[in-house]
């Protein structure tokens, strides 16, 4: 009860930050209070809906467009989720996403996440991804830059997805079967050599290589 | 004073939620709450076999929902124990018989007369699960010490942390001492860390478990297997009280059981 919106301002324009563990039931009353405290400022600017983890479906992004979106008077609204299927939805609508394009000169910030993915979610991240928690079995990481874990990592990480194969992956404890890095994908015994130890994973003359820290 | 109504969940199939939920309406019964166990698994309805009532069952819940009946109707009082009530599921339906406005609906017109509501949840993630979850304020998680089980745990933790309950808390069923003394199953602490919610019971493996579910004797009537009492303490935990984790006493060995402690962390 009592959950807000967070509001940020970028030169970009206006962060609207979902929170993501309500209820869409709560976001009416929270695009409500948005447009309250603040539609003055977002009338003929730039809004940014963030919806960070956020599983938003049609219903909810429809929701948002009704209740915040068209009636902020922004003339331009930029999207932004790192949950895969929200993407999804957002990209097959045609909705200006914001994405950084990976690129060796600019890159973009990386995602600091502060807990733990649990079976059956999925991140993905234009850029690095920092997890301080752990990655559950069942669980998907995807980056276009580096992993690193400050936790356990059981479930399937995938560094440089878009192809990049410099990119690497840390973990502070290893116990994972399947690692990507770039069009390479290692299968490992379970209990194998680097079970539970400290990890750092690249790819050298196309093999991926494991080195205990 | 409005109800607690608690769904006991899993994701995996098979690790224990109607023997928990039976055993537990028992023994909370025994204290003195006036406790209703519902079924929720539609079509593959277990708990009026593991409670011993299926010969008394003539409405259902389905038929409360679709108004052949009222609720009163539908409730089977348990003779042999004071104040525990079962609302037992359709056999001949599937999952998509009720919704999760129903099954709320039906659990607010018990709130006022009952302490606690226990809502036996059906296996997976779909609807069958949603609509046992949706009703409840709290979780009980039910895991066995393996593998599968937990990642099913962790993905059912995943989806109650999402739809905000209170309170979120872990039973672990089936514990071998054999097992996790030859390192055959998994870790306890290991399932803690993976799962990160409270643990609030133990139950070790029990042969007794199988007999009284054929029989329709649930363990909590008579209270002297390693089982039963593992479902006292759960009961009582529930009710507030600090418990220590005494489960695995009975095994009498001060050495082993000072090692599973500290595998346990407790």
């Amino acid at each position: 009860m009592g959950s807000r919106i967070i509001l940020k301002g970028t030169k970009e324009g206006v962060r609207c930050v979902f929170p993501e563990d309500k209820d869409i039931m709560e976001l009416e009353r929270m695009c409500d209070e948005v447009l309250k405290d603040i539609g003055h400022i977002l009338r003929d600017g730039t809004l940014i809906v963030d919806l960070q983890g956020r599983e938003s479906k049609e219903e909810e992004i429809s929701l948002i467009l009704r209740k915040l979106v068209w009636p902020s008077g922004a003339t331009k609204t930029i999207w932004r989720s790192y949950d895969t299927n929200t993407r999804k939805v957002l990209r097959a609508a045609g909705f200006n996403i914001e994405e950084q394009h990976f690129s060796a000169q600019s890159r973009s910030r990386g995602l600091f996440i502060y807990k733990s993915i649990r079976s059956g979610q999925k991140v993905e991240h234009d850029s690095d991804i920092f997890i301080v928690g752990n990655v559950n079995d069942g669980s998907e990481v995807l980056a276009s830059g580096n992993i690193w874990i400050w936790g356990k990592l059981q479930g399937v990480v995938h560094a440089g997805c878009q192809g990049d194969e410099e990119a690497h992956i840390l973990a502070k404890v290893f116990e994972s079967n399947q690692i990507r890095i770039g069009k390479l994908y290692s299968s490992l015994e379970r209990n194998n050599s680097y079970w539970g130890k400290s990890v750092l994973i690249y790819v050298e003359e196309n093999m991926l290589v494991f080195k205990e820290i | 004073m409005a109800a607690r109504t608690i769904v006991i969940t899993s994701g995996k199939g098979g690790v224990g939620k109607t023997t928990t939920t039976a055993n537990l309406a028992v023994e909370l019964a025994k204290i003195g709450m006036k406790v209703v166990a519902i079924d929720a698994d539609i079509g593959l309805r277990n708990l009026d076999v593991v409670m011993g009532l299926e010969n008394r069952v003539v409405y259902t819940l389905v038929d409360v929902i679709e108004g052949t009946c009222k609720l009163n109707q539908a409730l089977v009082r348990d003779k042999r124990v004071e104040n525990l009530y079962l609302l037992p599921a359709a056999q001949t339906r599937t999952k998509d018989a009720v919704t999760s406005d129903q099954m709320r609906d039906v659990c607010l017109m018990l709130r006022d007369d009952f302490d606690f509501i226990l809502i036996d949840s059906p296996a997976g993630i779909e609807s069958g699960f949603r609509n046992a979850a949706i009703p409840a304020q709290e979780a009980l998680v039910v895991t066995t010490p393996d593998v599968s089980s937990v990642r099913d745990a962790d993905r059912i933790i995943g989806l109650l942390e999402s739809m905000e309950k209170q309170s979120i808390a872990l039973v672990i069923n089936r514990l071998s001492p054999k097992m996790v003394k030859r390192g055959d199953m998994l870790d306890i602490s290991d399932v803690i860390d993976i799962l990160s919610v409270n643990l609030i019971g133990i139950v070790p493996e029990d042969e007794a478990v199988i007999t009284s579910t054929n029989k329709g004797e649930p363990l909590a009537l008579e209270a002297t297997s390693p089982a039963a009492k593992a479902f006292s303490n759960l009961a009582r935990r529930i009710l507030g009280e600090k418990v220590p984790f005494n489960e695995l006493d009975y095994l009498n060995n001060k050495g082993f059981l000072g090692r599973i402690k500290k595998i346990l962390g407790i």
